[in-house]
C-alpha cells in the first residue's frame, strides 16, 4: 500500500470513531431518527444545496 | 600397428558406406601403403583408422560415425505429427467449441473479479459523497432543528464518509494490484499448451 492509501485509511478510522461518538451523543440527547417532509425542507434550506433546489 | 590391421579396421569403420565407395576408399589407402617406404611410419602419420573413417564419412555426406541412432527417430515423430494433425482436423467440431467455451469462461471470470472490485470502489465513492452531503446537512440541522439532530446527522455523515473513503481507496488499490496478475495468469494459461509443445 502506498502512502496516500495509508493516510486515507488513518483519516477514515479517526473520522469513523468521531462520527460514531457524535451519533451516540445525538441519540442520547434525543435526536429524531425519522424526519418529516417539513424537517427535510428545513434542513435543505439551511445548506448550500438550497441554492440549487429552491 | 601394421598396414593390414589399419586396412581391416578402416574397412570395419566404413561399414555404413555403400560397397563401391568403401572399396574405393580402402584401395586408396592400400595404394598409399604400397607406395610408402616405411609401413609403421605411414600408419602413425595417418592417425587411427577410426578418425580417418570419420573424415571420409563426413566428406561423403555429412554423416557421422554413428548415424544409425539418429536417422530412425524422425520417422515415428513425423508419423505421430501427421496422426495428430488428422485427429485435430477430424475433432475440430468438438474441440474448437470447447476451447472457445473454456477461454470465454476464464475471461469472464477475470473480468467479473475486476468488475466486482471496481463496483465496490465506485460504491465507496458514492458513500463518501453522501457522507459529505450528510455532514453539510448536519451543520444545517444544528442551526435549524436541534443540536442533537445536528450532531446525529453530522456523526452519520462522518461514519458514512469514512467507510466510503476507505472502501473506495482500498478497492481502487486492489483493482490496480489484482488486474496485472489476473491478466498475466490468463495469458500464461493460454500460452501453456504451446510452451509444452516447444519443450518436447
Amino acid at each position: 500500500m502506498n502512502k496516500f492509501t495509508k493516510t486515507v485509511l488513518i483519516i477514515s478510522a479517526i473520522a469513523l470513531v468521531i462520527g460514531g461518538m457524535l451519533v451516540c451523543v445525538g441519540i442520547f440527547n434525543g435526536a429524531k431518527l425519522e424526519y418529516s417532509e417539513v424537517d427535510l425542507q428545513q434542513l435543505i434550506q439551511g445548506t448550500i444545496f438550497s441554492k440549487y433546489f429552491y | 600397428m601394421k598396414s593390414g590391421e589399419f586396412i581391416s579396421r578402416l574397412n570395419a569403420a566404413l561399414a555404413q558406406l555403400p560397397p563401391d565407395e568403401r572399396s574405393a576408399a580402402v584401395s586408396y589407402y592400400e595404394e598409399y601403403f604400397s607406395d610408402a617406404a616405411d609401413d609403421e611410419r605411414a600408419v602413425i602419420k595417418l592417425g587411427s583408422p577410426e578418425s580417418v573413417a570419420e573424415t571420409i564419412l563426413k566428406e561423403y555426406g555429412g554423416a557421422t560415425a554413428a548415424p544409425k541412432t539418429e536417422t530412425p527417430s524422425p520417422k515415428p515423430k513425423n508419423k505421430t505429427n501427421i496422426l495428430l494433425l488428422v485427429l485435430a482436423i477430424l475433432g475440430f467440431p468438438v474441440w474448437f467449441p470447447v476451447l472457445i467455451a473454456v477461454s470465454a469462461t476464464l475471461f469472464s471470470i477475470v473480468v467479473a473479479c475486476i468488475a466486482v472490485l471496481a463496483a465496490l470502489a465506485v460504491s465507496g465513492l458514492g458513500m463518501f459523497i453522501a457522507g459529505i452531503c450528510l455532514v453539510a446537512v448536519g451543520f444545517a440541522a444544528i442551526l435549524r432543528l436541534s443540536p442533537a439532530d445536528g450532531l446525529f446527522l453530522l456523526g452519520t455523515g462522518l461514519v458514512l464518509g469514512a467507510v466510503g473513503a476507505a472502501l473506495c481507496v482500498v478497492m481502487f488499490w486492489a483493482v490496480v494490484k489484482a488486474t496485472p496478475p489476473l491478466v498475466n495468469g490468463l495469458v500464461n494459461l493460454c500460452k501453456k499448451p504451446f510452451k509444452k509443445r516447444e519443450v518436447r
